[in-house]
């Protein structure tokens, strides 16, 4: 119970934060991904099962409220939450320059299967490579906050980590 | 075997159920099923997104009152400054006008009334009363005699103020007619009356020693007679307030309010005379 507590009000307030940080801290052409960066955070925290179901379910809720291709953001937020749990045991997240690291992959990793799959579905390819790049500037800045605020939130739950 | 593997690849199981679905809803994403999903996502995320939107627009609003509030507060505290700056300024140049004005008058009296007389300011006054004494800042170093008149401007003419009693090399002593010790030979402008003005200590100054049949009146207007050589002759110095008769009954005498106010008075003219002030010789033997 206490995890299913736990799981709603993480998917709840992450889409909060997201909308906060679209909102108030995003540059005329790209913002933080923040549902991606916690995705990646609580993957390397919990476990490649979490940060999937997390992920998908970010990623739902993420195109549901976009007009891109129904299901993209769901794929790639999955993909990148059971590979962040995946190398959890690799990788010591709780390194500053691990964080930099981690967003600045997973931001390409997204970019990359995105426009795989857009052009296979829609043929379509929406992003330049201008805003590519800001788009990873804008998620290396945040990713320490964004591991530092999913720790405490964990700490707050009192969830034990998997890559202790 | 099968629940087995399972159990040891649940996350990667897990994983590709996942992203077969949603592989399902792109590659189905124009088919009814997949926009009914969506619709039923956006019921329950709306909510979220709606009441996140206007918790966000209050905080807008808070925020840009907030940010007014401290802007408002650092214009008054310019305002402010700008106001005391304007204030101190308005009350330096009214005290500027205010001395230009008397220095005026004082300088025209000096050009067309008292040509040689010396323009001096005053620096001190009598500790104990206004109606004493003053200080002015001209002595033996400007040639400033004893027993000088020192006449005041008002409106550009002359008003007796006093004489000078004591002088220094910097600095001269002026009595003024309001002092006790103070009694000057003067004339009613009008009647041509000759009395005795003598200081009270006070804003007014005694008449006395009128003839009887003075028909001297309020309003009259005092003057200096001339004689003695001490005052020039005709220098205005006050206003009849009220006529009595003298206690004796031979006289009549008068309360006169002089023309300047004592203890107003900044920037004064002291009177030289061309020839200094002797004693009266004594009458010799006859031959």
């Amino acid at each position: 119970m206490k995890r299913f507590i736990f799981f709603a009000a993480t998917l709840f307030l992450g889409a909060l934060a997201h909308f906060f940080c679209q909102r108030y801290l995003s540059l005329p052409s790209a913002a933080p991904d923040v549902l991606l960066l916690l995705t990646a955070a609580h993957g390397f925290a919990c476990g490649p099962m979490t940060g999937q179901l997390l992920g998908f379910c970010w990623g739902i809720i993420g195109d549901s409220t976009g007009t891109e291709l129904f299901g993209v953001s769901a794929f790639n937020l999955a993909l990148i939450g059971f590979l962040a749990g995946a190398f959890r045991r690799r990788v010591a997240s709780e390194r500053v320059t691990a964080q930099l690291v981690i967003g600045l992959v997973a931001t390409l990793v997204q970019t990359a299967v995105g426009h795989s799959l857009l052009s296979t579905f829609e043929a379509a390819n929406r992003s330049s490579m201008f805003i590519i790049l800001l788009q990873c500037a804008m998620n290396v800045v945040f990713v320490p906050w964004v591991f530092l605020a999913v720790e405490r939130w964990l700490d707050l739950w009192a969830i034990e980590r998997e890559h202790v | 075997m099968m629940v087995e593997f399972f159990q040891r690849r649940r996350a990667g199981v897990t994983l590709l159920s996942l992203l077969g679905v949603a592989l399902l809803f792109m590659a189905l994403h124009i088919g009814p099923y997949v926009s009914g999903v969506k619709a039923a996502l956006w019921f329950f995320v709306s909510p979220e997104i709606v009441y996140s939107g206007e918790f966000f627009n209050k905080l807008d609003f808070l925020s840009g009152r907030l940010f007014q509030l401290v802007k408002v507060e650092g214009e008054n505290h310019i305002l402010r400054a700008q106001n005391a700056r304007l204030s101190k300024r308005e009350v330096e140049r009214d005290v500027l006008e205010s001395e230009n004005n008397r220095l005026r008058d004082l300088l025209t009296l000096k050009q067309f009334v008292f040509p040689e007389a010396v323009a001096a300011e005053v620096v001190g006054r009598d500790l104990r009363s206004w109606f004493h004494s003053v200080v002015i800042n001209k002595g033996l170093n400007d040639n400033i005699p004893l027993s000088a008149a020192v006449v005041a401007g008002s409106s550009s003419r002359p008003v007796l103020l006093g004489r000078v009693v004591d002088v220094q090399d910097e600095s001269s002593k002026v009595l003024l007619l309001t002092d006790a010790i103070s009694a000057i030979s003067v004339s009613v402008e009008r009647t041509g009356d000759i009395g005795l003005l003598e200081g009270r200590n006070g804003p007014f100054a005694a008449l006395n020693y009128l003839p009887q049949h003075s028909t001297v009146a309020p309003g009259d207007s005092i003057v200096t007679v001339g004689r003695g050589g001490i005052f020039p002759a005709g220098v205005p110095i006050g206003d009849v307030v009220s006529v009595t008769n003298s206690e004796d009954g031979f006289f009549r005498q008068a309360r006169v309010r002089p023309s300047v106010n004592m203890g107003a008075v900044r920037e004064v003219l002291v009177i030289q005379r061309k020839e200094p002030l002797r004693p009266s010789p004594t009458p010799g033997p006859k031959p």
